[in-house]
């Protein structure tokens, strides 16, 4: 009986359309994600994928990256399919016949399960049938695919997919047998979709590597696990392992899912459907119909239907907010919701306070799966209900217009979202004040969350009721409603890059306290009129197309009823007034503003660079001084400059052209050269101008450039200017003319230089070119710049840039200030407006200044504290501070990034001025303060040529310098901490890099390579040959580099200024020269308490150092190294315990196996390795081992 | 006349008021030099009764050694005996971690750290005694602090030169679960020649009433060897 139940229901299935379009969508989602990924519509960027463009798009560990992603669509396919297995059996009350035949229970629940899961797994197999496909398509750019393997398609669905679908097939199943109700098994599916996105969030966080793998019911940590220090040769060859925790992680879950799954049919009793009757019996009592019973005269007219509107939209009312699974979703919601609040903003595992634009952004982020989940579910239900319940029929033909059958419905469902947004904000507003941040702001809460986010759920439930009126199946059009949204991010993929074509979709509002809504309100405004008149033309069709009776889709009714009383009339109207809104939008965003897509500015940087690359290396005077006069207007969000840069012709032969490049932003340009010139090329598509001299400009001379320009705000644009601000202007150099080619423009993916036929490009130049050598990496046409700027403003707000403030005045309602750089600086300066409080404070002479926005004295004390620490540690381990003054200067927080400008560190709102400090928490505002002060020396004092490794002299060196502030700052602990974070981040990087990974000393700008991995091991060194020994030579090497004119100096110059000992010779070259790895860890330990009260402790330590290549293919290497050994006892206090180390040395390793024998005074507790990450350890949570 | 003497006591009361005012402002000076000592070794012996057979129940000694270690102050065991047996420090550990984690970082808080107001009460009980070579003048306070939340009544004895807290003596206004009175004396160190002080001794009596036994515990914590914490 079960073959026959199981190929009926597989039958069944075969019959469904549903079925076919849930195949249908999986392979085109398949096929359509490998054209993408292939290159067929040539996008700019793909990062659907971690792993950089040297990892092969079809090898195992992309394959299965993606299936596992694609596994959030199974869910409500599942969900589906469980959720009519047996529904259908009560509806159509066939479960008289099933029960009266000798079925056993077991037949009847494993074979329907395992007919549908079957099913599942066949539909995911169209999606995989649709990768391979793809593959074979002509125009897939086809190298950056392996030739396909059976094996690397199917390794995802064993190892992944299929023990997923059984595991959330019998969830789900035992769901639907214990409520007896659809609602709750798509209540369960969103269980289960939050429990994977927490998942993803939160089990990475997890130190125990052991627990978070084996606890992820879905495995991803674990395949993670497996697979995460990959490096790119590996996930280009190995196939998914089903090995270790990845092994006992499937056969966790795959058991739990059987277990469920006996359960369910142990548990099932076959009268279970009959038992529900409570409410079939109360409707089974016959109603009695009076004798005198008159119908009433009916009067058809706007009061009627207004009257049946608002008994329709009480009757939706009722059922939606009578649903049990409506409470069960917005507590599961908000629970998911108060974790992403937590989480959002964290940086370095220290939150933010809980401001309201934080928490209410939080809550926009996170709601988008509950409301698509709730909108799919009560339109679902107000579409269906009717037909469900067999009285589709009698209501059909009641005399009630398809007006008010509609717009009952939409009502009710935009109260429902009214109800929910209103439940998240006061759930906001509880989180708050749990968290002690009383500081509510209603009116933030209401304009981002009912301005910026509610017109699109409303839009996105019209679509939706549309859905359900043209697909005759409820379950399809739950999935086809869930599939558009999930699929939408493609399309933009796929080239349909303007938001005028990706609907539903507007520009994005970020709100910052410093300047509000910010500039994209308005285009926000325009989109959603735009959407809104195509939400209409939708609720239109779905009104006039309402099927009522047993009618099908058909064009001929709708047609008929479009031509009825003129109806399409108003449908013209509304299609006019959305085309006339998006030609609106298209001038505005098209004509007033430059709208490029990423492709078309792709093409743009290659025709730039084969236009104008054969000047790169053209000899050009260079900028010595600048002298500017800036006008900011921020109310219109207009900039008017003018000024002068000195130009010098520093190489030995006459200069007879100068090249001029104006960001072709900038409006009425205009450029006067001192002496007699003539313009040869001007091309204003690029801003790029050439001016010939008659008399050529010789050796050392000098020649000035006056240039005037204005930044113009206009309408509304899509890439909308985040720079110009009514409060937080900040605007860099790069806004003002510059002199030469600029090979910056140039594109630098090898796969789309290829595919412009473009020479192959690295991103810096040889470390000993002479070309590079003679520019700093910062700016390629000047060296060193005297800097003054006169700069106005509105009268409420402060300019700030770099140098001293000689004046500052007001003038016709007009703040004017007057800075002059005491010194010389790069080539690199901005300039800062807004509304700012001011904190001052006179340190060892220096004015320390922070301007912040008057909410955010949150941390301006531990900023204020980390200029004076940094400046006190620097000052004696490089040398003097060579400026007057110091400031930090908030700006809106468009950007989430601080950085260094001589005598000026702009730090955005979002990392530290609304960091909330705990005292176990990584202090991130003192420790960016602390990286910022330090570029005053390493790179506005000594700066590395435009070569290999300029990176690592600007950037690794200015990391080492924070830590070792930091280390005096920080607990060990929290010291410890933060090194393992840089340890993980260099790993993490290395795997997905896209070119090849380089030595420190040749870093070409990769971060994971400077900032990570080149201060770990300038730490390192400094901890083996001494802080101070190490100092010394960085003194040395600033004393002698310091404002250093061309050729510019390089890593290999830094080293030798670094005395190291013979023996340690050693770790300067694997440490800066080679890529070295080890592989350090405990092996086992135990400890002995001696008769003396000492203790021994017996360890077995396993030690291995490989060398990698660039592309991550490693070999061992000889070992004979000095590792550090730490044992530690636990002391108390603080408020809790800390390790204390009691033994510490540094032993020579040469075995891969060592066993030791350490006493010590005290009862040590742990022994580690290397513990404070000296050396690069790729396995680094295995260093240290509790004693037993 | 009657005049003359009112406007006379009442410029006495002033004059009496205003001394008050200044002594315990001495105090909070004395305090605000004083806030970062911290004791190397802090001794509690601690002795419980049976009040009925006047039998000992028991007794406990503990040492504890206070260091600072990278910015944290960590306590240390060195000792522990109960009923004049000494006891292995792993099991002390394990029996007195809330005391060994307790996080003595020393702050600006405290009674000595606030100008009289509504948590806090302070007037001259007119009683005059001479503590440790010092001549004293009491104050009745009532105080509740910030942190813990409990309120405590008592005197307070100021050196009336400096006004330097030489004694309190003090009783929860609240005991805690089968205890039915503490009274604590905490003893001050002063050094008029150098300004130092800070506390010395606390000696406390608590009486317990418990399963019909009612039992007298003495502890005595004493804090030697004090060195200060620089934050």
């Amino acid at each position: 009986m079960w073959r026959e139940i199981f190929f009926f229901e597989l039958d069944f299935r075969l019959k469904q359309l549903s079925t076919y379009i849930f195949g249908i969508i999986l392979f085109l989602f398949g096929f359509l994600l490998v054209n993408i990924l292939g290159g067929a519509f040539s996008a700019v960027s793909v990062s659907i994928i971690s792993g950089g463009e040297r990892v092969f798009l079809n090898s195992a560990f992309v394959n299965t990256t993606l299936m596992e992603r694609v596994s959030i669509f199974l869910i409500f396919i599942i969900a589906s399919f469980v959720s009519s297995m047996l529904s259908r059996d009560m509806e159509n009350k066939a479960y008289y016949f099933f029960f009266t035949k000798p079925i056993s229970k077991w037949s009847y629940i494993t074979a329907r399960f395992f007919a549908n899961m079957l099913l599942v797994g066949v539909i995911n197999l169209m999606m995989v049938l649709g990768m391979f496909i793809a593959f074979y398509m002509p125009w897939i750019e086809g190298e950056y695919f392996m030739k396909p393997q059976l094996l690397n398609y199917l390794t995802p669905l064993t190892h992944i997919i299929i023990p997923n679908i059984i595991l959330i097939g019998s969830i789900l199943l035992g769901v639907f047998l214990i409520t007896k109700k659809s609602a709750y098994v798509y209540v369960a599916s969103f269980f289960i979709l939050t429990a994977y996105l927490i998942g993803r969030n939160y089990i990475g966080n997890i130190e125990n590597r052991l627990v978070a793998s084996l606890i992820d019911p879905f495995g991803i940590s674990a395949l993670s696990e497996v697979t995460r220090l990959w490096s790119v040769a590996q996930r280009n060859t190995q196939p998914i392992p089903l090995i270790g925790l990845l092994l006992w992680n499937r056969i966790i879950w795959v058991g739990i899912g059987i277990i469920i799954l006996c359960l369910c049919v142990v548990k099932f009793n076959l009268k279970w459907i009959s038992t529900d009757n409570s409410k079939t019996k109360k409707a089974s009592k016959k109603i009695a119909v009076p004798e005198d019973f008159v119908i009433p005269p009916i009067r058809y007219g706007l009061t009627t239907s207004i009257r049946q509107f608002f008994t329709m939209l009480t009757f939706n009312l009722r059922l939606i907010f009578k649903s049990f699974p409506l409470y069960l979703l917005t507590i599961c919601g908000i629970a998911f919701t108060v974790l992403i609040v937590i989480q959002h903003g964290t940086i370095y595992n220290t939150r933010t306070l809980p401001v309201t634009y934080n928490v209410a952004e939080a809550i926009a982020l996170s709601i988008p799966l509950l409301m698509f989940l709730i909108i799919t579910l009560y339109t679902g239900e107000l579409s269906w209900k009717s037909k469900d319940f067999k009285y589709d029929g009698f209501l059909d033909s009641t005399p009630t217009s398809n007006l008010s059958f509609y717009l009952s419905k939409l009502t009710a469902l935009i109260i429902l979202q009214i109800f929910l947004l209103t439940t998240f904000i006061v759930a906001g507003l509880v989180y708050q004040t749990a968290r002690g941040y009383t500081e509510y702001e209603l009116n933030t809460y209401i304009s981002l969350l009912f301005g910026i986010n509610m017109p699109y759920y409303i839009i996105a439930t019209i679509l939706c009721l549309f859905i359900h009126e043209i697909i005759g199946n409820k379950y399809a059009a739950h999935f086809v409603f869930i599939a558009i949204f999930l699929l939408q991010p493609l399309t933009e993929q796929m080239g349909l890059h303007h938001t005028l074509l990706q609907f539903n979709t507007t520009p994005r509002v970020v709100f910052s306290d410093i300047n509000s809504l910010g500039n994209n309100l308005t285009g926000y405004i325009w989109f959603t009129i735009y959407w809104s008149f195509l939400a209409i033309l939708i609720v239109y069709f779905t009104v006039i197309n309402r099927r009522r009776g047993k009618n099908d889709f058909s064009f001929q009714r709708l047609w008929g009823r479009m031509k009825y009383r003129n109806n399409y009339i108003f449908a013209v109207v509304i299609l006019f007034l959305f085309v006339l809104t998006g030609g609106y939008i298209f001038y505005n965003t098209n004509v007033l503003n430059a709208y490029m897509s990423p492709k078309r500015a792709e093409r743009a940087a290659a025709e730039f660079e084969r236009k104008f690359s054969e000047y790169a290396d053209l000899a050009q005077p260079k900028i010595t001084d600048v002298n500017l006069k800036v006008d900011i207007y921020p109310c219109s969000r207009d900039i008017h400059y003018q000024g002068t840069y000195s130009l010098q012709n520093k190489t030995a032969d006459p200069i007879q052209e100068i090249h001029v490049m104006v960001p072709c932003s900038v409006e009425k340009k205009k450029l006067l050269f001192d002496r007699e010139h003539r313009l040869t090329v001007k091309d204003e598509d690029f801003g790029y101008y050439i001016f010939e001299f008659t008399d050529p400009l010789m050796p050392n001379e000098l020649i000035n450039l006056d240039f005037a320009a204005s930044i113009i705000s206009r309408g509304f644009s899509l890439s909308e200017n985040s720079f110009i601000n009514k409060n937080g202007t900040f605007i860099h150099s790069t806004y003002f003319p510059s002199i030469g080619y600029n090979d910056r423009f140039e594109i630098l993916s090898p796969r789309t230089r290829k595919r412009y036929d473009l020479p192959d490009k690295k991103p810096f130049r040889e470390i000993d070119d002479p070309a590079g050598l003679s520019r700093n990496y910062v700016s390629h046409d000047a060296d060193w710049i005297t800097y003054e700027a006169v700069i106005s403003t509105s009268e409420e707000q402060t300019v700030l840039t770099s140098g001293d403030l000689i004046r500052n005045w007001s003038d016709g309602g007009r703040n004017y200030f007057h800075y002059k750089l005491n010194g010389i600086m790069v080539n690199y300066y901005a300039i800062l407006s807004a509304k700012y409080s001011v904190q001052k404070e006179i340190f060892n002479d220096i004015d320390i200044e922070i301007y912040y926005h008057d909410k955010h004295d949150y941390n301006i004390d531990r900023m204020m504290n980390g200029v004076k620490q940094s400046l006190t540690y620097y000052e004696n381990a490089f040398g003097p501070y060579p400026h007057n003054v110091l400031r930090i200067a908030e700006f809106p927080r468009y950007g989430s990034f601080a950085q260094s400008l001589a005598t000026l560190i702009p730090f955005s709102e979002s990392i530290g001025f609304i960091a909330d400090i705990r005292k176990d928490k990584v202090d991130y505002p003192f420790m960016v303060t602390a990286h910022e002060v330090a570029h005053q020396w390493w790179v506005h004092q000594v700066i590395g040529a435009n070569v290999k490794g300029a990176l690592t002299l600007a950037e690794a060196i200015t990391q080492y310098s924070a830590l070792m502030v930091m280390k005096n700052e920080f607990s060990r602990d929290l010291f410890r901490q933060q090194l393992l974070y840089d340890l993980t981040r260099y790993l993490a990087g290395r795997s997905s890099e896209s070119r090849e990974e380089n030595p420190v000393y040749l870093d070409e700008g990769q971060q994971y390579i400077h900032y990570s991995k080149g201060a770990m091991v300038f730490y390192g060194l400094s901890q083996y040959i001494g802080e101070d020994t190490l100092n010394n030579a960085l003194k040395r090497f600033v004393a002698d580099k310091r404002y250093q004119e061309p050729p510019y100096t390089t890593t290999l110059e830094l080293f030798e200024y670094i005395n190291i000992p013979d023996s340690l010779q050693y770790l300067l070259d694997d440490s800066f020269m080679k890529i070295t790895l080890y592989d350090n860890s405990i092996k086992d330990a135990v400890k002995t308490k001696n008769d003396d009260g000492t203790y021994t402790v017996n360890a077995v330590i396993s030690t291995a150092k490989y060398y990698s290549d660039g592309l991550g293919n490693t070999e061992k290497a000889e070992l004979n190294d000095w590792i550090e050994v730490v044992v530690y006892d636990r002391v108390f206090g603080g408020g809790g315990s800390i390790s204390r180390p009691i033994y510490s040395e540094y032993l020579r390793f040469t075995e891969e196996e060592t066993e030791l024998s350490i006493t010590v005074s005290s009862n040590p507790t742990k022994i580690g390795i290397d513990p404070d990450y000296k050396l690069i350890n790729m396995m680094p949570y295995n260093n240290t081992i509790e004693l037993k | 006349m009657k005049k003359i003497m009112t406007v006379i006591s009442m410029l006495a009361m002033i004059v009496v008021l205003s001394a008050e005012q200044s002594l315990w402002e001495k105090a909070m000076e004395i305090a605000a030099e004083n806030w970062n000592w911290i004791p190397r070794l802090t001794t509690t012996t601690s002795e419980t009764k049976n009040l009925k057979s006047q039998e000992l129940e028991g007794s406990t000694e503990l040492v504890v050694k206070h260091n600072l270690y990278e910015g944290i102050i960590i306590n240390e065991l060195v000792t522990s005996s109960i009923n004049g047996q000494e006891e292995s420090l792993e099991e002390a550990s394990k029996r007195y971690i809330e005391i060994l984690q307790r996080d003595n970082t020393p702050t600006r808080s405290g009674m000595f750290f606030h100008v009289p107001g509504e948590e806090f009460t302070l007037k001259n009980n007119g009683k005059d005694k001479q503590i440790s070579g010092f001549d004293c003048i009491g104050f009745d306070f009532s105080y509740r602090d910030e942190e813990s939340k409990k309120k405590s009544s008592g005197t307070v004895w100021l050196d009336k030169k400096s006004g330097a807290p030489i004694l309190k003596e003090f009783s929860p206004d609240k005991n805690p679960r089968f205890v039915t009175g503490i009274d604590m004396i905490m003893h001050y160190h002063y050094n008029p020649d150098n300004g130092e002080w800070y506390a010395k001794t606390v000696d406390s009596n608590v009486h317990i009433s418990a399963m019909g036994r009612k039992m007298i515990s003495n502890t005595t914590v004493s804090y030697s060897e004090h060195w200060r914490y620089h934050n």
